[in-house]
């Protein structure tokens, strides 16, 4: 089948990747001629997992063709993503017009969900009063299938997602899109269908549960620190309850990345526009904001607020394991606090040292170091931020050996407190009992 | 005229108490001046600021005479000497150059206070520093968590210019990472310190301890409790000092004895009065507030009207025509009290701000050659925001026994940023409201009853009839901005300036207040010493005070 993909995020390069290795003939468009030049010779800025390999491949094999020429693409595609952001409005408007002059003829348009509760809507009613005033026979219909893809594990999201979430108005339409994501994979895929508000309401609904479970989770096990107890045997305890499950138990130093506080912020936005209080869902951000800097303030503590001309390494520095991403992680802050009392910073990520280095516009007294021992080196404290594997099991006797005081913040529990302590190391982390 | 002959022994005074003689004619004559003439000559503007005075009950004779007075006295050379930091407080042996402290007029010729000019500069980049600091969230509280509220421990100078300000320019807060709450505790007592104890956390709040002396007691009676109360959640003195006090003081060393470090030190100087300390880091709160280029504006609103004052001839020079209606006003006219009204809420500390400006720069009665004036000084000043007061003191305006003369103060535009657009429209009608109150009650004040026609005031009872003749001015400005509102100020700080050069007496000294503070102290000791306090030698009615005082403690034990 003949597909078209409008976008060059994460989103749009793994739907479009993932269709053409199915045999479909994808066409992605994008508005920027740089990117498009970039991605025919698989150039990727994205860091997400065997996606650059994949793309390298069915790029090889004729199934994807990257453009520029809007009118090539609209002419395209049987199904048409669009897996714009949200501010990409202008862009939005451009492709819908060029829609309506060229009428492809029995189109299905698939919104994966950048807009707001109603645009989808609005916008197929915008087509249908165009259609109307025409003398040709088109029929053009519109869909929602919101993106669930988490990076570093995106491309399997798309290939055996939990569910597929079909908003539509038109069953026939609703039962074309069901045959079509079945053929994608060997498995009976798993359908819930709604309206498109719904399922646009959905989407941001998702992201914000989490966010809350998560931040009452940071919350609980800060509170669990004053009264010496470890978080981590309460939550085991908490997610053997089938009602609460263990998903998204695991308290850290807290959330980041582009989409989990965008969707809270514009899902909150959505509240406060119908005069409703978003209190919760605030609250759920204030908190995630203080729990970057929960590592912080036990480093203040512990140094009695004087800072100055101390040494410290980050391990792990990308908002989660696997992405390049620092966008909203805890460590830019983490960072800003630190270099801001006038400490210096060692810093080591397998994949972000320089989208790290580019978001804290290149600051005086931040290293990037090319490998996680070099980064302890004489340093006053380790500080972990990001739970890549390879910091799961570190040469603890080389660490002792670099590093000019023990101590060990561990911002994502990945070590266990006893062990580290019997090694000779100070060990704080979230809820882990121990108290500054 | 020499040093020791009292002013009112002039020809121009002698000619103006004549002027002034009958004021039944004078009212008559301004009113038919109001009523006749196309063009109003009275109405003088400056920059974003225009004054209206031709509701006052003047006459181009008594506006020459009043200049020629000015004259006599010196003023224009009064002026120069003002701003070329010569000792012109002679009682303290200082110069008051607090119009330093916005922009420096020495230039290349008085190259010899380059350095006070520096040590400005200086201090408006230390405080800058700590402004971002705060704003940004880098400041730390003594559990690493960012400031959320800001509690400023001054009073008189080192309060109320910040609290004026700080509640004018509510709607040019800055916009920034960690905005911070600013609140006030002045009063010896504690009332508004317990207040804020009760709501604060220890852990994000950080106190100015603004004191001019660094000794004012009433300053450290609150941080006394305070550093307590800390101490109450963190017992690391240290840390507290550190991160939970900033001084603001022209004493580095009793800033260092109290246990501050030099970094949490903001430095002010002797030359720098403390009811003209605002523009220094005195306005510490302003900046919080409205953000450093926002204090920077402030700055210069005040400094373009040092320029005005400095170049402007007296007949267009605002500074000093209000301060010779003034005179006009307390001296010929016998009018010895004045009503600052403005009407905007923003304005709402605006008349507070005045009376400790005018009354403690100009309630006096010494010359400076030592002489005792046989005249009168500086009128009472009290105020109200004036749609409030309409509800209050205008009944006394209007049907009293006083003669009053006012300041109406307004603002032409506002709420042009308010972005939903039904209150915006409904606001912007209150404001219409609002200057309607002010341009109708300054015309009742003085027409009275004539403000109606004729033939609907004859039947009218006695009670219900308005005798007129309160003189005032009305002073607007475009919008109220962090340059208007220095502009305003630096209206009065100069008006103020002028009536003392008249007056022949010293604006810059407050030797009145010494007393009863050394007085207070020793009650202390009688109140808390359990000593015989008949062996004191007090009145009877003090006596009884302490007497009564020690009962009630004694039975509350």
């Amino acid at each position: 089948m003949n597909i078209s993909v409008y976008g060059d995020n994460l989103t749009a390069l793994v739907t479009a990747s993932c269709l053409a290795e199915k045999n479909n003939v994808v066409k992605v468009h994008t508005f920027d001629s740089g990117t498009a030049t970039e991605l025919s010779k698989g150039q990727f800025s994205i860091n997400e997992p065997f996606l650059d390999k994949l793309f390298t491949q069915v790029t090889k094999s004729g199934n994807l063709i990257v453009s520029t020429n809007l009118k090539d693409v609209v002419g395209h595609g049987e199904i048409q993503f669009f897996s714009l952001e949200k501010d990409d409005v202008a862009q939005l408007n451009f492709i819908i017009d060029e829609i309506i002059i060229s009428k492809p003829e029995n189109l299905i348009i698939v919104f994966q969900g950048f807009q707001s509760v109603g645009t989808c809507d609005d916008l197929c009613d915008q087509i249908q009063l165009a259609l109307s005033q025409s003398p040709d026979d088109v029929s053009i219909s519109c869909a929602v299938v919101p993106s669930f893809l988490k990076e570093g594990t995106a491309l399997e999201n798309f290939r055996e997602p939990d569910r597929i979430i079909i908003g539509c108005k038109t069953s026939i339409v609703t039962e074309k899109l069901k045959l079509f994501f079945n053929r994608l994979s060997s498995r009976q895929q798993s359908f819930v269908c709604m309206s498109p508000r719904e399922a646009e309401f959905t989407r941001v609904a998702v992201n914000s549960l989490l966010a809350i479970r998560l931040s009452l989770v940071n919350e609980m096990a800060n509170a669990a620190e004053q009264f010496q107890v470890d978080i981590k045997s309460v939550l085991h305890g908490i997610g053997q309850d089938v009602r609460i499950g263990s998903h998204y138990l695991s308290p850290g130093c807290g959330y980041g990345g582009q989409y989990l506080e965008s969707h809270i912020q514009e899902f909150a936005h959505l509240i406060a526009s119908k005069s409703g209080d978003p209190g919760l869902l605030l609250s759920a951000l204030k908190s995630n904001e203080s729990q970057k800097e929960v590592l912080f303030r036990k480093i203040w503590r512990l140094f009695k607020g004087d800072l100055t001309d101390r040494v410290f390494a980050f391990w792990g520095m990308s908002f989660k394991p696997e992405s390049s991403n620092v966008t909203c992680a805890p460590s830019v802050k983490m960072a800003q606090a630190l270099l801001n009392q006038g400490a210096i910073l060692q810093v080591y990520d397998p994949l972000s040292n320089k989208n790290f280095m580019r978001e804290l516009n290149y600051p005086e007294n931040l290293s990037c170091m090319d490998n996680a021992y070099d980064a302890v080196n004489q340093v006053d404290a380790l500080i972990v931020l990001t739970e890549w594997d390879e910091f799961l099991n570190p040469d603890f006797k080389q660490l002792k050996d670099v590093m000019k005081t023990h101590l060990l913040f561990d911002g994502r529990n990945i070590y266990e407190p006893e062990y580290v302590e019997s090694l000779g190391f100070s060990y704080y982390g979230i809820g882990r009992g121990r108290l500054v | 005229m020499n040093d020791t002959t009292l002013i009112n022994t002039s020809s121009f005074w002698k000619k103006l108490t004549t002027l002034a003689n009958d004021t039944d004619a004078l009212l008559k004559a301004t009113k038919k001046r109001l009523q006749s003439q196309t063009e109003n000559s009275l109405t003088l503007n400056f920059d974003q600021i225009s004054i209206d005075f031709s509701k006052q009950l003047l006459s181009q004779d008594v506006a020459e005479n009043l200049y020629n007075l000015a004259k006599e006295k010196g003023l224009e050379a009064k002026i120069k000497s003002l701003f070329k930091a010569s000792s012109i407080n002679d009682t303290e042996d200082r110069a008051a150059a607090h119009w330093l402290l916005r922009g420096d007029h020495f230039h290349e010729e008085e190259k010899h206070y380059g350095s006070w000019t520096t040590a400005v500069e200086l201090s408006l980049k230390k405080m800058e520093s700590i402004i971002n600091k705060v704003l940004s969230g880098h400041w730390r509280g003594y559990s690493g968590k960012s400031i959320t509220d800001i509690v400023n421990l001054g009073v008189g100078g080192s309060e109320l210019g910040p609290l004026v300000a700080c509640h004018a320019l509510t709607d040019h807060e800055v916009d920034c990472d960690n905005p911070v709450e600013v609140h006030f505790a002045s009063s010896i007592d504690g009332s508004q310190l317990s207040r804020l104890l009760q709501t604060l956390e220890p852990e994000t709040t950080l106190f100015l301890l603004a004191s001019k002396s660094f000794t004012t007691i009433d300053t450290f009676s609150n941080a006394k409790t305070v550093k307590k109360w800390m101490a109450s959640f963190c017992t690391d003195e240290n840390l507290i000092l550190r991160q939970h006090f900033i001084g603001i003081s022209a004493s580095s060393e009793k800033m260092m004895q109290w246990g501050l470090p030099e970094s949490n030190q903001l430095l002010f100087w002797e030359w720098v009065g403390g009811r003209f300390s605002l523009w220094s880091s005195i306005g510490f709160p302003i900046a919080l507030k409205i953000g450093m280029s926002g204090f920077r504006k402030l700055l210069d609103g005040a400094y373009e009207m040092d320029k005005h004052f400095i170049s402007a001839s007296f007949d267009t020079n605002l500074p000093v025509l209000l301060g010779l209606v003034g005179i006009w006003n307390v001296n010929f006219l016998n009018i010895c009290q004045h009503a600052i009204l403005p009407y905007d809420g923003r304005l709402k500390y605006f008349p507070q701000y005045l009376q400790q400006l005018e009354m403690e720069s100009n309630g006096k009665s010494v010359t400076h050659s030592g002489a005792k004036v046989d005249y009168s000084t500086c009128p009472v000043i009290w105020g109200e925001v004036g749609p409030n007061a309409q509800h209050a003191f205008y009944q006394l305006l209007h049907q009293g026994t006083q003669k009053v003369s006012s300041d109406f103060i307004a603002v032409i535009n506002r709420y042009d940023n308010v972005t939903d657009i039904h209150s915006r429209n409904s606001l912007k009608h209150q404001h219409i409201l609002s200057l309607a109150n002010c341009f109708a009650q300054s015309r009742v004040l003085l027409f009275g009853d004539d403000v109606v026609k004729k033939n609907d005031t004859q039947k009218i009872p006695a009670y219900k009839k308005y005798p007129g003749g309160q003189p005032s001015s009305t002073i607007l400005l475009e919008e109220l901005t962090p340059y208007t509102l220095g502009l305003l100020i630096a209206l009065y700080e100069h008006k103020v300036f002028v009536q003392s050069v008249i007056w022949d007496i010293n604006p810059f000294d407050q030797w009145g207040v010494e007393l009863g503070k050394i007085m207070a102290q020793d009650t202390v000791d009688l109140l808390t010493v359990n000593r015989n306090i008949e062996d004191e030698q007090l009145d009877i009615s003090t006596l009884n005070l302490i007497k009564l005082s020690q009962q009630q403690t004694g039975d509350s034990k």
